[in-house]
């Protein structure tokens, strides 16, 4: 897994994405960029260089699970490992997600070690 | 009032009847229209008095089958609403419990460093003026390893107190997104607040029902949409007490379980 890979946290709540940075800062990955919704998202992965995706689901604008569905349509992102962290955890919203190829599903609240857990579990497979 | 301008004509006409009796001093016949006027002026107020009550029901009869105040009472929307907001509080508390308990865990350990950081100073100086006997100098590097280890693992306890606090205010994503859903309760409550009033005043007659009129209806066409855009909203973080536990899953375990099953 590369440490130095480009990170672009997407969620409403900017408290969560400081939360989720500092977090990611902790494992070693120091290259995040933000964004507050799917919307914003979009350009930002337009724009090219980033490797990997952690989005919240429910957020004004574009939600998480329609900024996945965009990603996975576009040729050029479809490949891109998506973790989805977000306080969602109905069953059929899990399978919806997990429909649409998310990588990774995280419940809120969460523990740092959980967020190891799955971005270190989504790398094993994409490297293996 | 209406019936002041809009006399009819038989009341005019009598009216004018009594002037010239009375002024020709038919006492009695005076008397006799005075007495039916009077009557046709109460017959007329009962039938107002008549059409604002069926006014009033009619308005509620239409508010009660387009409005969703019914089905915010009786649906339990609203104790769901004291609900998530006790929810919010106790979350609040928890994190500022957590906040608070790690603060206090970590102020002895900077207090500790900083005194062990002033003691090691006084006598470095003084080693590197050459004020120092060599046994002191022994003392001083036995001391300064006892504080190296200690600064060493109380950095590391610190560090986790940090990051204790920082997962700690995840409350504010999680309490906006319950709050976020009582403000729309609030809204929708709001609007059918504003639409009785509008249904209201277009049967009493006191707006420009052309100019109203319209509107209102509108409001109430929309009502399908907002609720359809309801049933697809997102369920947002688990309220204790809301939980529809056949659909919802408990926690991360059973995310991870669910999904394992999916082939993941």
């Amino acid at each position: 897994m590369n440490k130095d890979m480009k990170i672009l946290i997407v969620d409403d709540f900017s408290t969560m994405r400081r939360i989720i940075k500092n977090l990611l800062r902790d494992l070693g990955f120091t290259n995040t960029v933000e964004a507050d919704d799917g919307t914003t998202a979009v350009p930002i992965l337009a724009a090219g260089g980033i490797d990997f995706l952690v989005t919240d689901w429910n957020m004004p604008g574009m939600q998480g699970i329609d900024l996945l569905r965009h990603v996975r349509a576009d040729e050029k992102l479809s490949k891109m490992p998506v973790l989805m962290v977000t306080a969602e955890q109905k069953r059929e919203q899990i399978i919806e997600a997990a429909q649409a190829g998310v990588n990774g599903y995280i419940v809120k609240p969460f523990t740092a070690a959980t967020l190891k857990e799955k971005i270190d579990k989504i790398f094993e497979r994409i490297d293996s | 009032m209406a019936e002041g301008i809009n006399l009819d004509d038989a009341f005019i006409r009598r009216a004018k009847e009594l002037v010239v009796c009375a002024e020709s001093g038919n006492d009695e016949e005076a008397k006799a229209i005075l007495d039916e006027l009077i009557t046709m002026k109460e017959t007329s107020l009962f039938q107002e008095l008549g059409k604002l009550t069926r006014d009033v029901h009619e308005t509620f009869k239409a508010f009660r089958t387009d409005s969703r105040i019914t089905e915010l009472a009786e649906g339990g929307d609203m104790a769901d609403a004291k609900e998530r907001l006790n929810y919010v509080i106790t979350m609040t508390q928890q994190a500022a419990d957590t906040t608070m308990e790690q603060i206090e865990h970590a102020i002895p350990l900077c207090e500790s460093i900083t005194s062990g950081t002033s003691e090691l100073l006084s006598g470095w100086e003084r080693f590197t003026h050459r004020q120092m006997a060599a046994d002191e100098f022994r003392q001083l590097s036995k001391t300064l390893k006892v504080f190296l280890d200690s600064a060493n693992n109380d950095s590391k306890t610190l560090m986790s107190n940090l990051n204790e606090i920082m997962m700690a205010q995840s409350y504010q994503d999680l309490t906006g997104q319950i709050i976020y859903k009582v403000i729309k309760l609030v809204e929708d409550v709001e609007d059918d607040l504003i639409k009785l009033i509008r249904l209201s005043s277009k049967h009493m007659g006191q707006v420009d029902s052309s100019e109203r009129e319209p509107a209102a209806e509108k409001q109430l066409a929309s009502d399908d949409d907002d609720n359809n855009k309801q049933k697809k909203s997102l369920d947002g973080p688990v309220v204790p007490g809301l939980i529809d536990e056949a659909e919802t899953l408990a926690g991360q375990d059973e995310v991870d379980d669910l999904l394992s099953s999916l082939g993941f």
